[in-house]
């Protein structure tokens, strides 16, 4: 007969400790399924207690399993991680560069990449909060080793985002037959990007929620190589190949990723329990709105930009190449200070698992200043680096004659000063996310899209159309400052709130 | 097809941004307000609000699209607020008592959907057979009023020209010209996701209809019995129809004044707020006239007199057996009566619209440019671009424009050249007494040009002389129309 892993240091993963009393053995046992009808009909003992009471003598005599000591943390490839996710992005824009082309978007004329940009920004925005959701649960049953529960409710979101954005595809055709924004055939090459993107970030999202990074870029350079062989070799037009192209990237992932699954999944046994539907929802609707409102968020100073003034254009969007130009020298600085987020969390679960073993039960004001004197530091060394990234950024591209005019300058200024706010707001959002306080993330959010889209629009449509990165910069600081708020009080009850958020 | 579409989208537009959505944000929760007093109060306050808001937005050319929704909306919340549907609480149960309104509406819904299967056509409305005459004149007059509407795309008076751009500009975030109708159309504009000359040509008869409702509403209110609505509404139908040569000018604003009016003598003793703004918006609409307005009020007043004398001294089946003959009556007057109106002049000819509604659908956005007088602005405008005929001919000499070398000074690939064959002036409009001026004292030279039967016809020789030398040495002009009364050149520029 099997007996319960309290019982046996050597089973225990390093992890075993001496129990302190009886009692702490008996909730141990109890604690793995040992009730007293099983203390008697397997184990022989009149109850739990009883079978407490006969182990705790031999168990107290076992010395504790050496510990091992814990791995050093890596800075640099911690920072490294977290800059991985802009590795796909360098690859498109070496294929931009390169071949005038890539995975989404090249030499396109004004209106159909009006459409491929309108259909790629609705693609992030619709599949942010399914993201969101999906890796929120992916990881809990990851790290809880539930492989088939994280297969099971990863596809559910899958299928439930497919879905939605079918719905969201046919609607939208309807009021755009109704309202006459885009017509034929932009209306349709937005869709099918939205559609397809869409199911690459899906995709993609899955790699990214198992830690496969290079398996993203993997992907990401196999569907450009696509574009490449359907476009150049084959003579497929640019939109139609790209489309496959993006379809066959996804399938790729959407392999490796079930690929990924099922070998963690080796050998381990899971209950097969899903909880009810809506309470898995009244739990996640604030990651799903915070995903949806995040990628809103980043993309609604571009919309802005784009709708504003085009009354002498061909349709009421404007693609703006000198603004897409200056927000994607801005995003090179977001690459860099990103990679400090990943960085930062990982130091603040290393801080707290040590402030927490060290610090008496009865000194938890303690715990809790150290905890705020660390985000206070943190928050004091990420500033001046990020600023400073920002800035060499902004010398460097001057220096190389990167603007083609004042325009492009004043739009990266904006957008490099607001990046680093951004990147403040993530951390913050990712230590309230997890502390399990998404309402709190929400709320900074939330209040960040409208500082966004209130300044933006009345700066875009009062001035010229590249002041509508000014409402980026304004919701940046809105978005740190709320979050950051809302940090500092919850690290003055850090006790609190760490413990609320284990159970 | 496509203006009965139109047509119908305006209605629908109109009666959800001022009725639907208003009565169920407004509707007092649990006071004894019956749905017709609601509607009433509602309507006016929601005008009201659509007038001082817009004005302000306008005047600081902010009336664009997201602003005017976000007002909108802020108004159903407040209205929702003060009719005591939504309240505003800080508690812990804000989740769950959502979670609850959501689950009994989708309830709701689900019963209605089980429901109608089980509905016969004639329980849904379980009344007397009165309100289907009344709807069946209401009809008639709808008929009646919008056939010119539904028949041209021109506009009967300069008034509709002016309001059109007006609502263009206001839209547009530009200087406007500030017209009440004009900050009353905007949100139907938006919702009905047409042209703003669109709304314009239709809401007149939608307005005209409005005043037959509000003279009923008026009627109602004070009398409470719905044969002197059938008798007030049909004697208010049929008015117009015995001044066969109403300024249509003077009566689109008129009708509207009126309409305010009545719907200010069915609020009294309801809703004093209500009262007050119908009352401001009659009075800033500023009608040229009253004149049109005499017969609707005089048959209000009349059913309101009959109602009160008549009431009790005749029984209640001739009252209705009466009323009934008097819609049917009227309604088959009006029905006699539909005429889509001369389809030509005073100031535009209706092929010259329909050139520029083609032009709109046929080809991309700011891609063409029009050269043709005011009056076709209106109907491109936001979509292509304009140049005045006056200063095309102004600026291009025969000679230069004959040398084969010659390109047309314009950043667009397609150029219209509206060319009046027979001017529209002055054989058509023999009664526009309005447009006799003063040639010694008149500095203007597009007045003298475009008003003057001389000066409209050396405009369109001018263009016809520019058109015929350019097409001797260049072979990328064509026909896009031509009828008898004008022509449309069309020229390929840019590739």
């Amino acid at each position: 007969m099997s007996h319960p892993k309290c019982l046996h240091p050597e089973l225990s993963d390093g992890i075993w400790s001496p129990p302190l009393d009886v009692a702490d053995l008996a909730t141990r046992l109890e604690a793995e399924g040992v009730t007293p009808a099983v203390a008697r009909a397997k184990h022989g003992f009149a109850d739990v207690w009883a079978m407490a009471e006969a182990w705790f003598p031999k168990l107290q005599a076992v010395p504790s399993p050496r510990k091992k000591d814990p791995a050093p943390q890596r800075k640099w490839p911690e920072y490294l991680r977290g800059m991985s996710f802009g590795l796909p992005l360098l690859l498109s824009c070496v294929a931009m560069l390169w071949l005038h082309f890539s995975l989404w978007g090249g030499n396109l004329p004004t209106e159909t990449a009006t459409a491929v940009g309108a259909g790629s920004i609705t693609s992030f925005v619709l599949t942010g909060g399914f993201v969101q959701v999906m890796a929120r649960r992916g990881l809990f049953y990851l790290g809880t080793k539930q492989f088939e529960r994280c297969w099971r409710s990863t596809w559910f979101w899958v299928r439930a985002c497919f879905l939605t954005n079918l719905c969201f595809v046919l609607l939208f055709t309807m009021v755009n037959l109704y309202f006459g924004w885009l017509p034929n055939p932009l209306g349709p090459v937005a869709m099918s990007f939205c559609v397809c993107l869409g199911v690459y970030w899906l995709a993609t999202g899955i790699l990214y929620m198992l830690d496969q990074y290079l398996l993203v870029s993997v992907s990401s350079l196999l569907g450009i190589s696509a574009v490449v062989a359907l476009h150049t070799a084959f003579g497929v037009e640019l939109l139609p190949a790209q489309l496959i192209a993006i379809l066959f990237a996804s399938c790729l992932a959407f392999l490796m990723a079930a690929a990924v699954l099922k070998k963690r999944a080796l050998g381990v046994r899971s209950v097969q329990i899903d909880g009810p539907v809506n309470r898995q929802f009244s739990m996640l609707w604030p990651y799903f709105a915070y995903g949806t409102l995040y990628y809103f968020f980043l993309f609604s100073d571009r919309l802005l930009a784009w709708t504003a003034h085009t009354n002498t254009a061909s349709l009421v969007l404007a693609f703006r190449g000198e603004y897409e130009l200056a927000s994607f020298i801005g995003l090179l600085a977001f690459i860099l200070q990103a990679g400090w987020v990943h960085l930062a969390t990982a130091r603040f679960y290393k801080n707290v698992r040590l402030n927490q073993a060290s610090i008496n039960v009865y000194d938890r004001g303690t715990f809790n200043r150290n905890m705020l004197r660390f985000y206070a530091w943190q928050a004091g060394v990420f500033f001046p680096a990020a600023l400073l990234v920002s800035v060499s950024i902004y010398t460097c591209a001057r220096m190389l004659h990167v603007f083609p005019g004042e325009l492009v300058d004043h739009v990266a200024a904006w957008a490099l000063a607001g990046y680093p706010f951004l990147v403040f707001g993530l951390w913050n959002v990712s230590l309230l996310f997890g502390l399990s306080r998404s309402s709190c993330a929400l709320q900074a959010i939330a209040s960040a899209c409208c500082a966004n889209l209130v300044t933006g629009y009345l700066a875009s449509r009062l001035g010229g159309y590249e002041l509508a990165v000014s409402g980026f910069t304004c919701g940046a600081i809105v978005f740190a400052v709320v979050a950051g708020r809302h940090c500092v009080e919850t690290f003055r009850r850090l006790d609190y709130y760490y413990l609320a958020a284990a159970i | 097809m496509a203006s009965m579409s139109d047509f119908a989208r305006v209605i629908l537009a109109f009666i959800i941004v001022y009725v639907v959505l208003p009565v169920a944000a407004g509707r007092r929760k649990g006071a004894d307000e019956s749905l017709f007093h609601t509607t009433v109060r509602v309507f006016l306050l929601t005008s009201a609000f659509f007038v001082c808001t817009v004005s302000g937005l306008g005047r600081l050319r902010l009336a664009l699209p997201p602003i005017i929704i976000l007002t909108y909306v802020v108004w159903l919340l407040g209205l929702s607020l003060t009719s005591g549907r939504l309240t505003l609480h800080r508690s812990g149960d804000l989740q769950p008592a959502f979670r609850l309104r959501l689950a009994s509406f989708a309830a709701k819904i689900r019963l209605m959907i089980l429901s109608v299967p089980h509905v016969r056509l004639f329980d849904l409305i379980r009344l007397s057979p009165l309100p289907g005459y009344l709807v069946l004149l209401l009809f008639a007059a709808t008929c009646q009023r919008a056939a010119f509407a539904l028949g041209n795309l021109h506009f009967p008076a300069v008034d509709g020209y002016s309001r059109a751009m007006s609502l263009h500009l206001l839209n547009a975030g530009e200087l406007w010209q500030p017209n009440v109708s004009v900050t009353l159309l905007s949100p139907v504009v938006l919702l009905s996701g047409l042209t703003p000359e669109t709304v314009i040509r239709f809401v007149d008869p939608v307005f005209s209809v409005c005043l037959i409702l509000a003279v009923g509403a008026c009627v109602f209110r004070w009398t409470g019995r719905l044969w002197t609505v059938c008798i007030a509404c049909s004697l208010a139908a049929v008015a117009p129809l015995a001044a066969a040569n109403a300024d249509a000018a003077a009566s689109a604003q008129a009708v509207m004044c009126g309409t305010y009016l009545m719907l200010a003598f069915a609020a009294i003793g309801r809703s004093s707020a209500a009262a007050l703004a119908a009352v401001a918006i009659a009075a800033v609409s500023n009608p040229s006239s009253f004149q049109p307005l005499a017969a609707p009020l005089g048959s209000g007043f009349f059913a309101v007199a009959i109602g009160k004398v008549f009431s009790t001294q005749v029984r209640s089946g001739l009252h209705n057996f009466i009323a009934a003959c008097c819609c049917v009556m009227c309604g088959v007057l009006l029905l006699a009566d539909v005429r889509q109106g001369p389809n030509d002049g005073p100031f535009q000819y209706e092929s010259a619209a329909r050139a520029c509604d083609a032009i709109s659908r046929n080809f991309s956005r700011n891609s063409w440019l029009v050269v043709s007088t005011t009056y076709e602005l209106p109907f491109i405008y936001q979509r292509g671009w304009h140049l005045e005929l006056l200063d095309f001919v102004s600026k291009q000499r025969p000679e230069d424009v004959a040398r084969p070398d010659f390109r047309f000074p314009y950043q667009v690939r397609h150029l219209f050249l509206f060319v009046e064959r027979r001017p529209v002036l002055p054989q058509i409009c023999l009664n526009c007494w309005q447009w006799s001026l003063n040639v010694a004292q008149t500095f203007d030279p597009a007045l003298l040009a475009y008003v003057s039967p001389r000066g409209r016809g050396s405009l369109s020789f001018n263009a016809a002389e520019l058109v015929a030398a350019y097409q001797r040495t260049h072979d990328d002009l064509t026909v896009f129309y031509s009828d008898d009364n004008l022509t449309v050149y069309h020229v390929r520029l840019l590739t």
